[in-house]
């Protein structure tokens, strides 16, 4: 039996995380592009990381394909006063993971006004792709989930009042639950034909990258 | 009314003040009166071929003094016949100072240093067995220990004769103040204070809101006094029997406020005050925090700060207090000592980056004009590696310390697959707006993992005016860190993330401990590498101890050519400094071996090209042989220059 070649198909994904300061968006971060979990200083700003993260599939027809996905993650800053750049940071965006912590509930709130203006963006945004795919992180569960499992989630979200129409996923940056399973999942998500083969973008000249960005910029407002 | 202390007013002569004398009613007061003109020592000298002479006695409540000092008019700088010449024209005074110590008798000694270097009147209760075992313990050190930093032989021979630097000032150990962290404000020796001009505390680097809040209320009824009465600034309060200082700088809406028992002057306090309040408007800017203050007097900045400003805040605090930190009083930065081809090199390749960059593509500037302001490489430790700037600007020293405070503080955690953007406002090149700070660290293969593991990494910070530039410069930062990994002989990413640096014994000044100079036409000084052994136990307290022993020396070498008000003396000095501890004299032996007696001197040298301060090692006291040294470093210093000092930069 011939050994088919494996086909490589290449795709950009660009992911924001939003919320409150301290809800721990660093860490998950840290955990997802390192693997290791660190206490942090409060991000000023915003930081930007790539991680690449692969896959392989087998089509019905015994071809195996392998599908790599380079993540390019905007780490904001939870803080008020870097409100005004964060347009930056989620223009272009396909997936936003609005966090909160599960030891504060007033930091849903948060969540919520991040969802509301999001929303807000998009309807005022000339975006061709009016979509960006939210979704809601509850981090720190580590810290509220008892150790003999009779904790339930649910109930303990009971009263949270957390929207329902967007996916929820619950993880904890310091013991890794959930982390790979939420990264997972917003990669399985990708449609298909977002891929293009490998080959075909190394012949790609680096600059065009560029160029697009910059188009992209120049239609937007400069704010 | 320029309510600067001078509390030892007018000219007293030196003899016949008793220490009694000193210590009635005034002790224990603060004193505050009218400063006098008399600034500057009457007798003005042609400095640049005068060798000033100082003694101090640090053994009891030794705060160096430079008020007491400028008061010593004329009659009082005795000109000592007996201290012989050692240099053709040269003339050598005996500048004396000493505050309210016990031992007065020991302060007027006219002749604290004869020409054998032996310190007789200072080591009073010795006798004659005792001087032959110190002269050969002064050319033991002078001889052997002048070119030794290896810590082997250090470490075999240190209970003999060591170039350890003792120390020789108040030490407030570090477990005492860890330990009296929630103690009472009057334990601590030094302390800043940031409220607002309506009285609400922002921060305090040490001290729990409890106490703090009287306090500002104190402080805040002494400023409105004052105010109040002259229409003119309170500045700064001190007493010398004590040696404490306050003082004060308004910044409206922001008061800050410094106390000090370390001997710092005004000027150097309200340097370090105006780097506190920098901070903060590099943090809110200048225009925010008019606007938060226009709406309410009585705004609570408390609230709007974040945890991150009072971390950088405290980590600023204690840079300024507790590390050897120049770069502040010496209004200087340091760069990381390259060879000249590199460092061009390294220019050269960022300029052809910058052009290529902005070659139109398909009608599209990679990198438009104007979206880079600067560019810096920044080496770990406060060092300078290369600049990047539009002709005609240059950023203010102040600026680029806070630049590099927030980078070692903030993004210690990132690694080198993230990239930051991060809003800085930069005080004195524009308070009211905001510039935008992209920010990577470097790395390049390791050569030798033991230093690697220890420094941390070079960052590249590319600077822009627009807040939307990140992906311009992300791509400008790629090629640029891409071109300088593969070009040069070694790599010049390489060579960047290669700690530089050169020892003592590199410059082959015999008898010299370490060294600050400052190249005026540079605006940068340099320094050799910390002479302290990397392979102790408990590295980080020891270097922490050392930095401030070290800091203190300095401080003093700096103090005693500048005034209070931070104008030097004269344009050329020349002054030794010359510290000893009596109180070590007849010390039993502790153990098997007689503590080392304390003679350290040291020499600040100011001429319009360039400053130079050093401290020799413990012991040594022949003067002509530290001039020597200094001569040597001069001369190195301005044969190295190209080597230790940016010179232009990458101008675009």
């Amino acid at each position: 039996m011939n050994e088919s070649p494996i086909v490589t198909y290449c795709c950009d994904l660009k992911v924001v995380l939003l919320g409150e300061s301290s809800v721990g968006k660093t860490s998950i971060v840290t955990k997802i592009s390192t693997g290791k979990f660190q206490k942090g200083a409060a991000t000023i700003g915003a930081a930007f990381t790539t991680k690449q993260i692969q896959f392989n599939e087998i089509e019905e027809n015994g071809v195996e394909q392998c599908f790599k996905v380079s993540i390019e993650i905007w780490d904001t800053a939870g803080q008020e006063r870097y409100r005004s750049l964060t347009p930056m940071y989620y223009r272009n965006t396909d997936v936003a993971l609005i966090v909160f912590d599960l030891t504060q509930e007033a930091s849903l709130k948060k969540a919520r006004s991040w969802i509301d203006e999001l929303k807000s963006y998009l309807d005022s945004s000339s975006r061709r792709d009016k979509h960006i795919s939210m979704i809601l992180v509850a981090n720190k569960v580590d810290l509220v989930a008892k150790n003999d499992g009779t904790f339930d989630i649910n109930q303990y979200l009971e009263n949270w009042d957390i929207p329902s129409e967007y996916p929820l996923k619950i993880v904890s940056a310091k013991t890794n639950e959930g982390i790979n399973e939420l990264f997972d999942d917003i990669i399985k998500k990708i449609p298909k034909d977002q891929f293009v083969k490998e080959d075909a973008q190394a012949r790609r000249p680096s600059t065009i990258q560029l160029n697009s960005s910059i188009a992209d910029n120049s239609t937007g407002c400069n704010c | 009314m320029d309510l600067n202390e001078t509390y030892l007013d007018g000219a007293h002569e030196s003899g016949s003040r008793s220490a009694s004398n000193i210590d009635e009613d005034k002790s224990r007061k603060l004193s505050i009166n009218n400063r006098t003109t008399a600034s500057v020592p009457t007798t003005s000298l042609s400095l640049n071929q005068t060798i000033f002479q100082t003694s101090i006695s640090p053994s009891n409540s030794t705060i160096f003094n430079p008020i007491a000092t400028r008061q010593y008019e004329g009659p009082n700088i005795t000109m000592d016949s007996t201290n012989v010449s050692y240099i053709g024209s040269m003339k050598s005074f005996s500048n004396l100072r000493h505050s309210s110590t016990q031992r007065p008798d020991s302060q007027f000694l006219d002749e604290p240093t004869r020409e054998d270097g032996i310190e007789d009147d200072v080591l009073g209760g010795l006798n004659n067995e005792a001087f032959d075992e110190e002269s050969l313990r002064d050319k033991l050190s002078e001889s052997i220990y002048s070119y030794d930093g290896t810590p082997t032989i250090r470490t075999r021979l240190r209970s003999l004769v060591s170039n350890e630097i003792p120390s020789i000032f108040k030490e407030n150990d570090l477990e005492s103040m860890q330990l009296g962290r929630n103690s009472d404000l009057k334990s601590y020796d030094k302390n800043f204070f940031i409220f607002t001009s309506a009285g609400k505390p922002i921060y305090s680097m040490d001290g729990d809101d409890q106490q703090l809040t009287s306090c500002m209320g104190i402080i805040h009824t002494i400023m409105n006094y004052f105010q109040l009465a002259t229409f003119s600034d309170i500045k700064s309060i001190s007493s010398m029997v004590s040696g404490q200082r306050v003082t004060f700088l308004d910044r409206s809406p922001i008061i800050l406020v410094g106390y000090s028992t370390r001997g710092e002057t005004h000027h150097e306090l309200i340097k370090q005050l105006d780097v506190l309040h920098s901070y903060i408007l590099s943090s809110l800017s200048e225009r925010q925090l008019s606007r938060l203050f226009a709406k309410r007097d009585n705004f609570d900045l408390r609230n709007f700060l974040e945890v991150t400003d009072f971390e950088n805040l405290d980590e600023i605090c204690h840079l300024l207090s507790d590390r050897l930190y120049p770069d502040l009083p010496f209004n200087a930065l340091q760069c990381l000592p390259m060879s000249y081809s590199t460092r061009t090199k390294i220019h050269e390749t960022m300029l052809a980056e910058l052009s290529i960059n902005k070659t139109k593509t398909d009608g599209k500037e990679l990198l438009p004009r104007g979206t880079l302001l600067y560019g810096l490489i920044i080496s770990p430790n406060n060092k300078l590696c290369s600049i990047m700037r539009p002709k005609g600007h240059t950023l203010h020293t102040t600026d680029l310390q806070l630049l590099f405070s927030l980078i070692w503080n903030q993004f210690q955690n990132v690694n080198e697959t993230q990239e930051m953007w991060a809003p800085v406002c930069f005080p004195k090149f524009n308070p009211n707006g905001f510039l935008y700070c992209y920010i990577k660290f470097l790395k390049s293969e390791p050569i030798d993992k033991k230093i690697t593991s220890r420094c941390r990494k070079p960052a590249l910070v590319l600077i822009s005016a627009q807040k939307d530039a990140f992906f311009p410069l992300k791509q400008f930062s790629n090629n640029l860190i891409d071109v300088l990994r593969r070009k040069g002989d070694k790599s010049l990413l390489r060579e960047i993330c290669t700690p530089g640096g050169f020892t003592i014994s590199e410059v082959g000044a015999p008898l010299i401990h370490h060294f600050i100079y400052k190249s005026k036409k540079h605006v940068q000084y340099t320094m050799p590498e910390l002479n302290i052994n990397f392979e102790i136990p408990d590295l980080e307290t020891e270097l922490l101890k050392y930095e401030k022993k070290m800091k203190n020396y300095y401080q003093e070498l700096h103090n005693s050519i500048f005034d209070n008000d931070g104008n030097s003396f004269n344009a050329s000095i020349l002054n030794f400094v010359n510290w000893y501890d009596t109180s070590l004299e007849d010390a039993e032996f502790d153990g098997f071996l007689k503590k080392e007696p304390v003679k350290v001197m040291g020499l600040a040298w100011l001429t319009p090209k360039f400053e130079l301060y050093l401290v020799c090692n413990n012991g040594v006291s022949d003067k002509e042989k530290i001039l020597k040294s200094a001569k040597k470093i001069v001369s190195w210093c301005k044969r190295h220059q190209s080597r230790l000092f940016i010179q232009d930069g990458a101008v675009f």
